[in-house]
């Protein structure tokens, strides 16, 4: 039997994918603004030392850092559906893990991973202002909340627009590990539909293409926030 | 008025200021002189508690603080009663020109909009950089940069300007600008403590002429006296490395 590539199907399993973005959106945008909005505090907490948090988030992100995606995604899986049904009689709910959503778990899991790695990012932009421009704000007579939000994170998210991007980016891709906890999205979509005629090949290269697509998005969108955030820089030597 | 007593500062072991008392009157313009490492800009930046001193008591204006137990509040309040020409400008790189010299009335002293803005383009026109109001720092020159440092720090009508070698980081062709406009702001009686190495300055403008080495102050008084008949050797060795032997001309 010769190698042979159904385009037809291919296109068909493109169609299928495509049905699947918005699960994929959810599963990399909802992380993406939780990992953004918890990253930026601990990132704050952990540049400004505010004790005792900045010891426990330097753990945190020391800890979850050294661990991969799929690891956090199944642990968190598996640490919740075999405990749910007992935690649930404690407390006397009505719900087994049958009623669980995996996509939340998914969801949660994906933004404690995110909240990580963009914290790093956060401390990183925030570090790149330039110490002068801290003391200028306090010689001002402006207070610490006033400096952060009028003078520094304006200028720390020129350099954290790429840096968030790629994050996103790598959201859009680790999404893909939810599928190993039963959560369907493009890839489980496209390869229920070829578990019939076992088109595998055809249908990870329509997932492939449209993450790719999805990816490029992502990309131009990146370029154009970074040149609109930036504008003061240009004109001169900065 | 300000007055400091006992001024105490460490980094690590390295004590940088060892007991310094000081007091500057209204309007009057007084420039530090010391060797680098003496404590000359630590002092400064103690003033405004960009560095947290280890001891010691800072009265600015209305305001008195014992720097052994000093509030978020007091540091604040001190910080309201000075402003500061940093050697790098330190203009905020996100803002233009006026908005510059805004952000410390409309942010920190919540004077309405409208009221800021007249004031910030009398105070750009004063430096000479009305027709700049509109720029970043990074489309203007070092020179430039400076000026608006000077009109930002003036915006604030504060007790006194603390000016951290405001030439230092100029080319020598640009430090006539900037020192033009620090001397006309010096003759309308604003207090000044300058830290400089510029000693046409000290000699022309200056009030009181203070030497700094090892921490210590090691004498001070008018510019004639200290700039060309120090008593102490440490001023004589210093003022020779300094001073062209031609410049002695007063």
């Amino acid at each position: 039997m010769g190698f042979q590539f159904d385009l037809s199907f291919l296109i068909f399993e493109i169609g299928v994918a495509i049905k699947y973005i918005p699960v994929v959106l959810l599963l990399s945008i909802v992380p993406l603004i939780i990992g953004l909005l918890l990253g930026i505090g601990i990132a704050i907490i952990r540049l400004f030392k505010i004790r005792p948090f900045d010891k426990f988030f330097t753990v945190f992100v020391i800890f979850l850092r050294g661990v991969p995606l799929v690891l956090q995604l199944t642990i968190l899986y598996l640490a919740v559906s075999l405990s749910f049904d007992s935690l649930a009689k404690t407390f006397g709910l009505q719900m087994s893990s049958k009623d669980l959503s995996y996509t939340l778990i998914a969801v949660v899991g994906l933004s404690i991973n995110a909240t990580v790695y963009l914290s790093e990012v956060m401390r990183t932009a925030l570090q790149s202002v330039p110490v002068g421009q801290y003391e200028a704000a306090y010689s001002v007579g402006m207070t610490s909340r006033q400096m952060l939000w009028r003078i520094i994170i304006p200028q720390a998210l020129p350099v954290a627009i790429p840096l968030i991007g790629n994050n996103f980016i790598g959201l859009i891709k680790g999404s893909a590990i939810a599928s190993l906890i039963s959560v369907v999205e493009i890839i489980n979509a496209t390869l229920y539909e070829a578990s019939g005629n076992y088109k595998f090949l055809e249908a990870y290269v329509a997932a492939a293409i449209i993450y790719w697509l999805l990816c490029i998005l992502v990309e131009r969108l990146v370029a154009f926030l970074e040149y609109k955030v930036g504008v003061y820089g240009k004109g001169g030597v900065v | 008025m300000i007055e400091i007593k006992g001024l105490h500062k460490s980094f690590g072991n390295h004590e940088v200021l060892k007991g310094i008392d000081l007091k500057v009157e209204k309007g009057e313009v007084v420039v530090i002189l010391g060797p680098s490492g003496s404590g000359k800009t630590t002092l400064l930046r103690c003033l405004n508690f960009l560095e947290q001193p280890d001891d010691g008591e800072i009265t600015i204006g209305n305001t008195r603080v014992n720097c052994n137990h000093v509030s978020k509040k007091e540091i604040l309040e001190i910080r309201r009663n000075t402003a500061m020409v940093f050697q790098l400008y330190n203009l905020f790189k996100n803002k233009t020109a006026l908005e510059n010299i805004m952000e410390g009335l409309v942010i920190a002293r919540k004077i309405p909009r409208e009221e800021a803005e007249k004031t910030s383009r009398q105070i750009l026109a004063k430096v000479g950089l009305l027709e700049k109001w509109d720029a970043y720092p990074s489309q203007l020159s070092g020179g430039q940069q400076q000026r608006v440092g000077i009109a930002r720090a003036l915006a604030l009508n504060p007790e006194a300007i603390l000016f951290d070698e405001p030439t230092s980081a100029l080319d020598p062709e640009l430090v006539g600008e900037v020192l033009g406009v620090m001397k006309k702001v010096a003759r309308e009686g604003l207090t000044m403590i300058v830290v400089t190495h510029e000693i046409s300055f000290a000699r022309d403008i200056a009030d009181r002429v203070i030497f700094i080495d090892g921490g210590v102050i090691v004498e001070q008084g008018p510019p004639a006296e200290i700039l060309f008949h120090p008593r102490e050797e440490r001023t004589k060795q210093f003022l020779k490395r300094i001073l062209p032997v031609d410049d002695y001309t007063i």
